[in-house]
């Protein structure tokens, strides 16, 4: 006899991961219906589609369509690594904004934007990011210690967090542009405003070479629910599984920081939300953080763009107003659970 | 042919010896006990026969083939290892705990095959956990956990398992129903080394005995033998007060279960 | 120059938030740009011009002048004789801000700070009214006279602090000779415009341009274009979001690169694609920022480049000088 619910459990999660992937898609089209102006949507994409310069098709394709697929796969990059590092490191308060990962990104693309070097090769200011991404997070590992409690990771991720900002505010005031002082903002806390397709070329390949060195670590994760020496014995190679997630996060974290700047919470958020509806499984977690991220990071977009405040707000000052009450909410609860 | 042959494992942590040339072997259907006083390196040699700590020395043989060349998936098959006070970190169900024990034969990316399912299935059955299949791990009584954590170990059909204090902060019913299940899975052609702090259990279900003392196999062999005066005073600093009798006597099993709950399974 | 940045921030957030705007990409001199002077203010500045005048003419002239502000340095380095110049602002060194920067070099330059200038025992201090506050109050305190030119957003404005500033120096025959050349040229550019005025937009990183009451807008107009930044109600130094900015269909996109061969992500926005495809290919035209960073007589320069873009600029027609 087969047990019912493991069938069921299947079919439930299948049906999960569909309907995330439905949300996805709506969002991602009703991003390109809204803008400053209203443009007629279906009209521009039958122009663009034809070939026709119009000028709504160039809004659409070279303002609103590069935006909507950056702020797809951002969100999906920062879903999904939080997933992973929270998965990997047992830790419900790992993710790469709160590790380090996303401000060190952000220290590395800025000093190979404001250095003139990101202008030498275009994959240069990537290449920043993910340096400075796989820096901080191993500085924050080696800091806090392999079977670091939620405190301790926490306090190394602020010192590094601290570290990475003082450094990218000396940056900028050294910086030979005038513009540079003002975008201290950007990086701390991401914007995807103004971004062209190439901004979106120069931010995919990393990204999904990070992805795809995540996926297959599922059943490794899922091993780590039981402590690293029975994940061992069920086959993890641990050295092997952390320094793949680690680099995986510094490719993918690196890459999309580098264009948005450091987007604040989706990557904590994220993945708790979606914990209870994948039954707490960290393998099963990730594609629906992934996906999760994405819907997180489209439905701010958005809502920034609907923001009734004159000029635009970022979209990482709407994501931190939302997540860091949830950050609070999470303390206390844990809090409450010590007690 | 030995499942496990281990020869002159020495270990050392820190500068500090923790083992020094330790052998055992142990073949199929036996049950070997590994007894010795707090600290005599007891999970240690399980650590290191499970493949998580590399010995200084001595060689180590899993069914004729040296550990280190085994792949990490051949050995996870082979070998299952149920952690002291295991526990889950995430509040996942019963269910989803035994699963991972089919982890071995998944590789990255297949999900649980039927037969997959069906060997879950019977773990959980064994243990006496379908009931439970469904509730999440944070929310069940100590010996509950216990169970759920010997069924994702006997989920793996391991070949070996190895058990570092298994019945530790169960109740009486719940040690034996632990312990008749791991010597079932002796029975069923399998070999278990078990870490034991009760001597009686000790005693009563496993083959042979293993006395580690500060490092060093002080004694092994038969329960008989190894439970002595001489040997429980040497590793234990204890003197056992008889109501006549032999000393074996003072080690007997003087209880068994009543019920016929599910997962229990007369042994010897 | 850094120093500069830091200013303008702690400037810029102690100015109210409404005429919050771009000032601070400028050095601290630009800010004048945006300024947004009532009419009160405006007459009021025109009847201390005519009192400063009036008893400028009464003494001698001033013979060891102190400017501390980028553009009164320009209009004292233009009509001051040069033995009149007692220190500059380190700005005027700047070439892309200062088109006075070849003749500044002569001169020994101050940051604005009490002590310097003190140094220089000037018999009279020029200052913008976005100079710093405190220093011109410590000045004045101090018993040494203070000028501050107001702010130029028009022509007038520019002809108005040419004749003040020349006043003060008693070189008036001076500023009415760089008045009447400066009118001279904007009416040859006058008189070759046709009727048809092409759209076009001052466009800076960030978003930002120029609407109403800028220099860019007035010079925009004189050259024959429409300002389309102020045909969307934008006062002053406004931002424009992409959007907006390609709906607008500008033909020609101008822009001031105020530090080239520097890279930030404001200004790889200046790249951004969808610019070059609205003006059909044509690249955003540079404008020396020198030219329309203060008011003076150099605007011209500015109309006049301005007019060359023009798509019906016709080369025979123009008359202008060469850049």
């Amino acid at each position: 006899m087969i047990h019912p619910s493991q069938s069921d459990d299947q079919n439930h999660h299948s049906r999960l991961l569909a309907l995330l992937a439905v949300v996805t898609a709506c969002l991602f089209i009703l991003s390109l219906f809204v803008g400053s102006n209203p443009i007629p949507v279906l009209a521009a994409m039958m122009d663009a589609a034809g070939d026709t310069q119009s000028i709504i098709a160039l809004i659409l394709t070279e303002v609103r369509l590069p935006r909507a697929l950056i702020a797809l796969v951002a969100g999906a990059t920062l879903g999904v690594c939080g997933a992973t590092m929270q998965g990997v490191l047992r830790n419900p308060l790992a993710s790469p904004g709160l590790v380090g990962s996303a401000s060190g990104a952000a220290l590395g693309a800025s000093l190979t934007l404001y250095s003139g070097i990101a202008t030498s090769f275009w994959l240069a200011l990537p290449a920043g990011g993910m340096v400075g991404s796989l820096l901080a997070t191993l500085l924050v590992y080696t800091l806090a210690g392999r079977a670091a409690g939620t405190a301790t990771l926490i306090l190394a991720g602020v010192a590094v967090n601290s570290i990475a900002l003082a450094l990218i505010s000396l940056l900028i005031n050294l910086a030979p542009s005038p513009y540079a002082v003002r975008e201290i903002v950007l990086w701390m806390l991401g914007s995807i405003a103004n971004h062209s397709m190439a901004d979106f070329w120069i931010m995919l390949p990393g990204t999904l070479l990070g992805w795809a060195l995540l996926t297959g670590t599922g059943h490794s994760l899922d091993a780590l629910t039981l402590g690293e020496e029975t994940a061992h014995t069920l086959g993890v190679n641990l050295d092997r599984l952390r320094w793949r997630v680690f680099i995986a996060v510094a490719l993918a974290v690196g890459s999309a920081v580098s264009i948005t700047g450091a987007i604040g919470f989706i990557g904590l958020v994220t993945p708790h939300l979606l914990r209870p509806l994948v039954g707490f499984q960290p393998g099963r977690l990730l594609l629906a953080s992934a996906l999760g991220g994405a819907i997180l990071l489209l439905c701010a977009d958005i809502g920034v763009r609907l923001f009734p405040a004159g000029t635009e707000i970022k979209v990482g000052v709407l994501t931190s107003l939302v997540g860091a009450p949830f950050f609070l909410f999470l303390i206390v609860r844990s809090r409450r659970w010590q007690t | 042919m030995n499942l496990v042959e281990a020869s002159g494992i020495s270990l050392s942590l820190g500068g500090q010896p923790i083992l020094h040339g330790i052998s055992l072997q142990l073949q199929a259907g036996e049950m070997l006990g590994l007894i010795g006083p707090n600290g005599a390196g007891k999970s240690s040699l399980l650590k290191i026969i499970a493949g998580i700590v590399k010995p200084a020395a001595g060689s180590l043989l899993i069914d004729g083939c040296p550990l280190n060349r085994l792949k990490d998936q051949a050995r996870a098959r082979s070998i299952a290892y149920l952690a002291q006070s295991g526990t889950a970190h995430w509040p996942i169900s019963v269910a989803r705990i035994v699963a991972l024990g089919r982890l071995p034969y998944l590789g990255s990316w297949r999900s649980a095959s039927l037969e997959d399912r069906r060997i879950i299935e019977q773990a959980l059955q064994r243990t006496g956990l379908l009931a439970l299949a469904e509730r999440p791990f944070p929310t069940l009584s100590g010996g509950e956990k216990a169970r759920v954590l010997l069924a994702r170990a006997l989920a793996v059909e391991p070949k070996i398992l190895l058990a570092d204090e298994p019945v530790a902060a169960l109740d009486l019913s719940h040690q034996l129903e632990v312990m008749d299940l791991l010597r079932q899975h002796c029975n069923d052609g399998g070999t278990a080394l078990v870490v034991l702090h009760d001597l009686r259990l000790a005693a009563h279900y496993c083959d042979r005995l293993l006395l580690l003392y500060q490092g060093r196999t002080l004694d092994s062999g038969i329960p008989e033998s190894v439970i002595s005066d001489n040997n429980l005073q040497r590793a234990y600093g204890i003197r056992i007060r008889r109501k006549g009798g032999s000393l074996m006597d003072a080690f007997a099993l003087t209880w068994s279960k009543t019920g016929d709950q599910a997962g229990s399974c007369g042994s010897d | 120059m850094d120093l500069y940045h830091i200013e303008d921030l702690s400037l810029y957030l102690l100015l109210p938030p409404a005429s919050r705007s771009d000032r601070m990409i400028f050095p601290s001199d630009a800010k004048i740009l945006s300024y947004e002077c009532s009419a009160p203010v405006r007459f009021f500045y025109l009847l201390i011009s005519c009192l400063v005048v009036l008893s400028a003419q009464a003494g001698a002239p001033p013979s060891r002048v102190v400017s501390i502000n980028l553009c009164s340095d320009q209009l004292l380095l233009m009509l001051a004789k040069p033995e009149q110049i007692a220190s500059i602002s380190r700005l005027s060194l700047e070439p892309n801000s200062s088109f006075m920067a070849a003749s500044a070099a002569r001169y020994p330059v101050n940051d604005a700070m009490i002590e310097q200038l003190l140094g220089f025992n000037p018999d009279l201090v020029l200052a913008s009214e976005f100079s710093p506050h405190p220093v011109i109050r410590i000045l004045r305190h101090l018993g040494y006279r203070v000028e501050t030119l107001p702010l130029s957003s028009t022509l007038e404005d520019i002809r108005r602090n040419i004749r003040f500033t020349a006043a003060l120096l008693h070189t008036e025959e001076k500023g009415e000779r760089l008045v009447a050349e400066m009118d001279r040229r904007l009416e040859i550019v006058a008189s070759n415009s046709t009727q048809a005025r092409p759209s076009a937009l001052f466009y800076q990183p960030r978003g930002y341009t120029s609407g109403l009451e800028t220099l860019q807008h007035e010079a925009l107009l004189l050259a024959g274009w429409r300002n389309l930044s102020a045909e969307h109600g934008i006062r002053g130094y406004g931002a424009i979001d992409l959007e907006t900015l390609l709906l607008a269909k500008p033909q020609q996109l101008f822009s001031s690169a105020y530090a080239p061969g520097t890279d930030s992500l404001a200004q790889r926005q200046m790249h951004h694609p969808a610019l070059n495809l609205i003006t059909r290919g044509r690249p955003i035209i540079n404008v020396p920022y020198k030219y329309w960073i203060c008011g003076g007589p150099m605007i011209a320069n500015a109309v006049e480049l301005l007019a060359k873009a023009r798509p019906d600029a016709a080369p025979h027609t123009t008359g202008i000088k060469s850049e």
